[in-house]
């Protein structure tokens, strides 16, 4: 099950940045769409942006909850998923999980993968140029 | 040391193996090919496929729009065989903000 990810690289006003998108494939009312998500170790549960929960058929509804970042706060729904991590290095399908996902009414085109949704079910290693995700080991007996 | 270090240890040798690291030269290749991507496509949903001639790459871009609907439409339009092999992305523009991520929920 385990997965690699490049470390991309761009620049934003003249500063050099680096980014890791996981490809998830989401399972909504659309049938199986592909979404980049960016990795982002400082979002606490797996965020989408309306626009983007629209394009691949997330529930409408649920749960409502205030939602802050650095720059500001708005509003926010929770919403139950299933989904699917990238192939295997081996090229098999990946790991499919369902979660909880916030959708957000603020931004556009966001999707931000957050850290517990990959670290409960991956160790992350991190080389110069690519990132691995490598499924932690069974418990003896499993 | 702990037993689950030494499994670790053999998932990510095993993972290493089948997709070993990218090499400097190619992960320089790769970093110029994503830079490029941002003056050609700033902004922009992009799905390409990267062709390796040794350390070369040749990234050929089978689809781009601003509009995310649409990207998918594309995508949708490929050949499965281009579309097992592509890669997608959106690209940063680099004259837009910064984007700093992240997120608390109350």
């Amino acid at each position: 099950m385990s997965f690699l990810c490049p470390i991309q690289q761009y620049s934003r006003a003249g500063l050099q940045c680096l980014r890791v998108d996981v490809p998830l494939i989401v399972f909504g009312r659309h049938g199986e769409m592909d979404q980049e998500f960016v990795f982002d170790t400082g979002c606490e549960i797996t965020t989408v942006s309306e626009d983007v929960a629209t394009a691949l058929g997330l529930p409408s509804g649920g749960r409502e909850l205030r939602l802050t970042g650095v720059t500001g706060g708005g509003r926010c729904r929770i919403v139950d998923v299933r989904f699917q991590f990238p192939r295997t290095t081996s090229g098999g399908s990946g790991l499919e999980v369902s979660s909880t996902w916030v959708v957000s009414s603020a931004g556009k085109g966001i999707a931000l993968l957050g850290f517990m949704e990959v670290h409960r079910h991956f160790q992350i290693k991190p080389f110069e140029f690519d990132v691995y995700f490598i499924p932690w080991p069974r418990p003896r007996g499993a | 040391m702990d037993p689950r270090l030494l499994e670790d240890s053999e998932e990510l040798k095993e993972a290493m193996r089948l997709c070993p690291p990218t090499t400097r030269a190619k992960g320089m290749a790769r970093w110029a090919a994503d830079r490029a991507l941002q003056d050609k496509h700033p902004g922009q949903y992009v799905a390409y496929i990267d062709n390796w001639i040794g350390d070369e790459l040749d990234r050929v871009v089978v689809a781009n729009t601003p509009d995310l609907e649409e990207f998918n439409r594309l995508l949708k339009a490929l050949e499965p065989g281009v579309r097992n092999q592509m890669q997608r992305t959106h690209v940063p523009d680099p004259n837009g903000p910064l984007f700093i991520g992240g997120g608390e929920l109350w």
